[in-house]
């Protein structure tokens, strides 16, 4: 993003001279590395998925048992992940940005969890639901207070990827609001101020005014929080399920714990893998594309 | 410049050149001494053991008291290199395939697939077990014979021994004890959730299923011959069937696996589940020292028995000090040396001699060791030990299970 800002400044500043291209494509130039690293891990998947010269590897790919419910389990719980995160990043952005300018920065506060890597989102899920964990023990005691129904039961390793989840929502929605927050800054306070003046409710003026002007905020973030989500290895590592199992655990096992004479399967797989995550983030970029225009007239 | 790197390179060049004729050549023909020119040659000399270096416990038992035994006893200097495995091996088989003659490995600690992979390339010196006279005196042959279902032929002798067991703390009451793979479906059906095993990726959860395998398939005699893909398809069905079976009665009906075996220690320890399973014998008394398992933990085995194997010691094909190398294996498998590392104070490695046929001054030297209330006798152990089976059937279990018990 901020290659692509300074790209467009340069442009402006640049109308007429003709040393543009010479001058400034040149600068790109450390874009390279991270096409050329992609564009060879590719082309090394794609070659070694082919060595056995024709189709077998994606046949036998697409013949793993249980690929069908890991794609669609790691679907689910990324997309479930990304709309809750998105949802609540949003409304906590809101109410920071409502505050008073005095309290705006206690509302840093909610960016910690961005600090934390993955592994110890991990640690802090299994800590407070594991079957064992503070959410149990608290349970037990408040049991002898009050007649509770029943014990506490765990939603960890149940096989509806509820632990996962929890861990990307807890990291996501931070990031989530790291995104939006900015572009809640630019809106002029007194767009809401006038809606509210002439009488709409604070639910619709958030609707038909704010939200519109979030989209870019919103789209950016749910790209990179779904992707990141779907393809992760760490926390599904932790406290995932084994069956369904996310999609990254699946093809760790195929690529790295299988004789070498698998791996154009493996290879096969992850390409297709790859390609499906393309296909994701291309169909959510064409449904908010619409969105998007709105915004721009706005 | 380039003149420069030229000359670094002919000087490179040279030195290997120069270490390659002055490399000391072993022309001591061990074979045919007596045990006494055996001694005699190493006297004075200098023998280098390569050997996996990850545990303090273990080096500071061979750099001190092995050290010490080998220097008073027969005067040769230990010269302990820790490593991994793999790396001192791919060093072996790079030396053995340029015909390196002068090497710089004499005895090294290997197993399994290791020894499958130098033994096969000609990298090791052998057979040499024979000309061992704690190996003749003291190990059961039978039980030295085979290394994860390999052909040991003499190439290697063993020095330590594990063996699978499993774990249950004595206070927990949990009506009875599975004590047989025949009945541990029915306890897992009275006790739903409180049993399960690792991912088979993991060491320890692979050993579970193999060990399953083993026991519901009439023993692991049949698989010793070698890898016999038509044995496997008729047996293997037989494992997936009793594990779908118990599959909705373990822990989280099982839809989850624990990981890693350090997943399902940390879920015991918190009696989430009743039974634990470790490859070191004295692991619970360990524990326990440690403060991680209450006092009450105690070890039992299947009646189908369970699996066991060693950890050995080979000779590189281009020791440079052969004798040297022979007078340490030998005394690794001395009965003091074996009992002193026994002790759970020093190592807690089993030994790999047989009781009877030590003298009974060297059996109470085990009688003595004390290996806690936690730990299975050796006789126990002894008596329902089972062999590891071919690599070959391990990894088609450990693969197989993904597909037709976790996937299915």
């Amino acid at each position: 993003m901020i290659g692509s800002s300074t790209f467009l400044k340069n442009r402006n500043s640049f109308s007429g001279k003709r040393s543009f291209f010479k001058g400034e494509l040149y600068k790109l130039t450390p874009l390279l590395i991270p096409g050329l690293m992609l564009a060879a891990g590719i082309l090394y998947t794609l070659q070694l998925s082919l060595q056995p010269a024709d189709l077998s590897a994606y046949q036998a790919a697409l013949a793993q048992p249980g690929l069908v419910r890991n794609i669609f389990f790691s679907l689910y719980v990324a997309a479930i992940s990304t709309v809750v995160s998105i949802a609540a990043g949003t409304a906590l952005a809101y109410l920071v940005w409502r505050l008073p300018s005095a309290y705006g920065r206690w509302g840093q506060a909610f960016l910690v969890p961005l600090v934390l890597p993955h592994i110890a989102v991990g640690f802090l899920v299994l800590l407070w639901f594991s079957q064992t964990g503070i959410l149990a023990s608290m349970f037990e005691r408040l049991s002898g207070v009050f007649p509770l129904a029943s014990s506490f039961q765990s939603p960890l390793f149940k096989g509806n990827g509820a632990g996962i989840i929890l861990g990307y929502v807890y990291k996501s929605t931070p990031f989530a609001l790291l995104l939006i927050m900015p572009v809640l800054r630019r809106i002029p306070k007194n767009y809401l101020q006038t809606g509210l003046m002439l009488g709409a409710s604070e639910f619709r003026c958030f609707y038909k005014i704010i939200l519109p002007r979030l989209v870019p905020g919103i789209s950016a973030a749910a790209i990179i929080i779904f992707v990141y989500s779907f393809g992760a290895y760490d926390l599904p590592f932790i406290v995932g399920e084994s069956r369904p199992r996310m999609i990254s655990l699946y093809l760790y096992r195929l690529y790295f714990t299988r004789p070498i004479a698998e791996r154009p399967t493996a290879a096969a797989l992850l390409l297709l893998v790859f390609l499906c995550g393309i296909a994701m983030v291309m169909l959510y970029a064409r449904a908010v594309r619409p969105a998007e225009e709105r915004e721009r007239k706005l | 410049m380039i003149k420069r790197f030229l000359t670094v390179i002919m000087m490179i060049m040279a030195s290997h050149l120069f270490a390659l004729g002055t490399a000391e050549t072993a022309d001591f023909n061990w074979q045919d001494a007596s045990w006494e020119e055996i001694l005699e040659e190493a006297d004075g000399t200098e023998v280098s053991f390569h050997m996996w270096g990850g545990d303090s416990a273990i080096n500071e038992w061979i750099e001190g008291y092995v050290a010490e035994e080998l220097k008073k006893r027969y005067n040769v200097t230990l010269n302990m290199v820790p490593m991994n495995a793999l790396l001192f091996v791919d060093r072996l088989l790079a030396e053995k395939e340029a015909g390196r003659t002068g090497g710089s490995i004499d005895l090294m600690w290997i197993n399994g697939e290791n020894f499958k992979r130098t033994k096969e390339a000609e990298a090791l010196l052998g057979p040499f077990a024979h000309k061992l006279p704690n190996f003749n005196n003291y190990v059961d042959p039978e039980t030295a014979k085979y290394d994860s279902g390999y052909p040991t032929n003499g190439y290697e002798v063993p020095y330590g021994q594990a063996q699978f067991v499993f774990e249950y703390d004595s206070a927990a009451d949990h009506g009875w004890l599975p004590e047989s793979f025949a009945s541990l479906p029915q306890w897992v059906r009275e006790n739903p959730g409180m049993f399960t095993y690792p991912e088979p990726s993991d060491f320890t959860g692979s050993a579970f299923i193999r060990q399953v395998f083993i026991a519901i398939t009439g023993g692991s005699q049949q698989y010793l011959e070698g890898w016999d893909p038509e044995l496997y398809e008729k047996n293997a069905p037989l494992l997936w069937e009793y594990l779908n079976d118990i599959a909705p009665y373990l822990w989280q009906r099982g839809r989850s696996y624990p990981r890693e075996l350090s997943v399902l220690d940390s879920m015991f320890e918190r009696g989430e589940v009743a039974i634990n399973m470790n490859f070191t014998q004295a692991n619970a008394q360990s524990r326990i020292i440690e403060g991680r398992y209450p006092e009450t933990v105690r070890t039992f085995v299947m009646e189908e028995g369970t699996i066991s194997n060693s950890h050995f010691t080979a000779i590189a094909f281009n020791a440079p000090n052969p004798a040297g190398a022979l007078v340490l294996s030998n005394l690794l498998l001395d009965p003091a040396v074996q009992a002193s590392k026994n002790d759970p104070a020093n190592w807690g490695d089993f030994t790999v001699l047989d009781m009877e046929k030590l003298s009974p001054q060297d059996r109470a030297r085990f009688d003595a060791i004390d290996l806690g209330e936690a730990t299975l006798s050796p006789d126990e152990l002894k008596a329902a030990a089972v062999q590891e089976i071919p690599s070959e059937y391990l990894e088609a279990l450990q693969n197989d299970w993904f597909i037709h018990v976790l996937e299915k």
